[in-house]
């Protein structure tokens, strides 16, 4: 191979290359990006979600020991017969029914355990994130490694 | 043409395994070349963003795991002519796809913008096997050795050479250009020729 052969080949692909590549690179726009934020936020999504659920768990838990079933028409009826007596039961003068409602719950709360015993419901959250963004088609694809050759 | 030395060789830029702000730091530096190679291997502006964009998503993924004694350019390039053969294997399969539903059909015209796939050069690059356009590229239009080559797509030293020469030959005869350094007259004609005149086969890629 001749020296004017590598330099007629460095001057062509400088020519068509170089115009593309000397374009600044800018990170805040590349793809890779997409991957983190998705693990942030799926990250605070998480906690969020996990939170969330721990509340409606603790308060479904009352609830339901409350009513004496995990049938939420039920014990909604319970409860909301336990607040309307808390309410009639209000000596003039004093508020809230919080502490009212509260023993009606531990009540119910402590016949029921001897029922039912403690639920072991999953409370955690039900995503199923694994981080990745999709893969473009060329890559899910696995080549075959008999092609028919053209007609 | 950047002819100074690039990464590969020198001491590692202090690059520390796992910091996103490094990550766009080499993002910054080394896209560039990565996209530059790719262009060279693929033929395809379009292509070669696509592949250069997964190569770092591939590389941000292992990020963590990258060890600092290999520069990580070369790293980020032996991922990159991994997925740019990947790509081209997929390329194959759905071009043979299309040609049998465009079956009796008039071919679509190419992108008149795109000048890079019009490029006789660029055209020729892509019908080579990948390993060897990728040797040219990184070669004659980064300027990297054949060691630092060799220790960036993870092969001996002495086969960059072969692929060197064996990738110049077919240019040669396929651009019509003369060995003896007279200017390129692309089109049908061809040069001398070299003692090896494989009949370069589109629906085959060969190895070396």
């Amino acid at each position: 191979m001749t020296a004017k052969f590598d330099h007629w080949l460095e001057d062509e692909l400088g020519r068509t290359l170089t115009p593309i590549v000397s374009q600044p690179a800018r990170p805040g726009l590349a793809r890779y990006q997409l991957t983190r934020t998705h693990r942030l936020s799926i990250g605070r999504k998480a906690v969020v979600s996990l939170a969330a659920a721990t509340m409606a768990l603790g308060a479904s838990a009352v609830l339901a020991a409350a009513s004496g079933s995990l049938n939420p028409q039920v014990w909604g009826q319970q409860v909301s017969s336990a607040v309307e007596q808390c309410k009639t039961d209000l000596q003039p003068g004093l508020h809230g029914i919080g502490a009212c409602v509260s023993a009606f719950a531990r009540r119910q709360g402590q016949q029921m355990q001897t029922q039912h015993g403690a639920n072991g419901a999953n409370g955690a959250a039900g995503q199923n994130h694994t981080g990745n963004h999709p893969s473009p088609p060329w890559l899910r694809q696995q080549a075959s490694p008999a092609v028919s050759s053209t007609p | 043409m950047t002819t100074e030395s690039t990464g590969l060789s020198r001491p590692t830029p202090d690059y520390r395994p796992g910091s996103p702000d490094d990550f766009d730091r080499l993002y910054r530096t080394s896209y560039p070349r990565i996209l530059g190679t790719l262009i060279g291997v693929l033929g395809d502006r379009a292509a070669a963003e696509d592949c250069a964009q997964e190569t770092f998503v591939h590389a941000f993924r292992s990020w963590k795991s990258w060890k600092p004694d290999a520069p990580a350019e070369a790293w980020l390039h032996r991922i990159a002519l991994n997925l740019a053969i990947s790509y081209r294997r997929w390329a194959r399969l759905r071009e043979v796809g299309e040609l049998v539903r465009r079956l009796g059909q008039p071919e679509p015209g190419s992108d008149p913008a795109d000048l890079v796939s019009r490029d006789d050069l660029v055209k020729a690059l892509r019908r080579l096997p990948a390993p060897q356009a990728a040797a040219i590229v990184l070669r004659h239009y980064h300027g990297y050795s054949n060691r630092e080559i060799a220790v960036a797509l993870g092969t001996p030293e002495r086969t960059v050479a072969s692929r060197i020469a064996a990738a110049k030959r077919r240019l040669q005869r396929e651009l019509g250009v003369d060995p003896a350094g007279a200017s390129a007259v692309p089109g049908p004609q061809l040069g001398t020729g070299g003692p090896s005149d494989v009949v370069i086969d589109e629906g085959h890629e060969a190895t070396g």
